[in-house]
């Protein structure tokens, strides 16, 4: 087994896994899917995985990921706000907006959505 | 011209030769810390680091954890009790990863990582940190 430096929180949660100088702790990391590594404790030589914590890291996590879904799609509606003005003052036919029209409630919608509205 | 030397390897010129000046010193760089795990999420935290004896310290690190072609970087800061932030633009100007930090003789700090404005800490992963003297 190789040795690692962790870096661990007040409560014994996993910060970070290093190798440094002073190596001190022999883990084999093949045993664990680290891609929550601070869902770990570090307990009596072992990283015992807490389920408790991983749900919300996944949780907090999905949400993360809805904020920047909506983020993009509210950028996608602000990109087409100036075809919208040129509709509105006449430069724009009914026949060329529609189209548009139909994206930006498309837009409008999965937003709704990912906003649980 | 300087030397600059890593992990035991020197690269630059030297005194004499074609460079044709005088040899104003070298540079090392001493790998102090590997992420072992640099496709994990970085939360929040401080590393322990003795630091005395170098005058910076270079920050190789990804743009995002999950990333696994070419999205890595690098900075370099002088050790003086200041803070640092590490930003980069990844695939086009609109997509922005941020992580600040604070670095003492004796530790480094990092706070949150920021994707785009929001919190995320899968922005700027430290992966490796060399002391530069």
């Amino acid at each position: 087994m190789k040795k690692y430096t962790l870096n661990l929180d007040a409560n014994n949660y996993v910060l970070s896994i290093a190798h440094t100088p002073s190596d001190n702790i022999e883990l084999d990391l093949s045993c664990y899917d680290l891609t929550y590594l601070s869902a770990y404790r570090f307990v009596d030589g072992s990283l015992i995985l807490d389920e408790v914590k991983l749900e919300e890291l996944k949780s907090q996590e999905h949400e993360t990921a809805n904020t920047e879904q909506i983020t993009e799609l509210k950028k996608q509606l602000a990109d087409t706000d100036y075809q919208a003005i040129k509709y509105a003052e006449g430069w724009l036919t009914e026949e060329e907006y529609t189209p548009i029209k139909a994206q930006r409630e498309a837009l409008r919608e999965q937003i709704r959505s990912l906003e649980g509205r | 011209m300087p030397k600059i030397i890593r992990n035991g390897i020197t690269y630059g010129g030297s005194s004499g030769g074609g460079g044709g000046g005088t040899d104003s010193g070298s540079i090392t760089f001493d790998l102090l810390w590997t992420n072992a795990s640099p496709t994990s999420n970085f939360t929040e935290q401080t590393i322990k680091l003795d630091l005395t004896g170098y005058t910076a310290v270079y920050f190789y690190y990804k743009f995002l954890a999950n990333v696994t072609d070419g999205a890595y970087g690098g900075r370099l800061f002088p050790i003086n009790n200041v803070n640092f932030s590490i930003a980069e633009g990844y695939f086009d100007a609109n997509n922005l990863v941020v992580r600040h930090g604070s670095l003492k003789s004796d530790s480094i700090g990092f706070s949150n990582g920021i994707k785009n404005g929001s919190t995320n800490n899968s922005a700027i992963i430290p992966y490796k940190i060399y002391g530069v003297k």
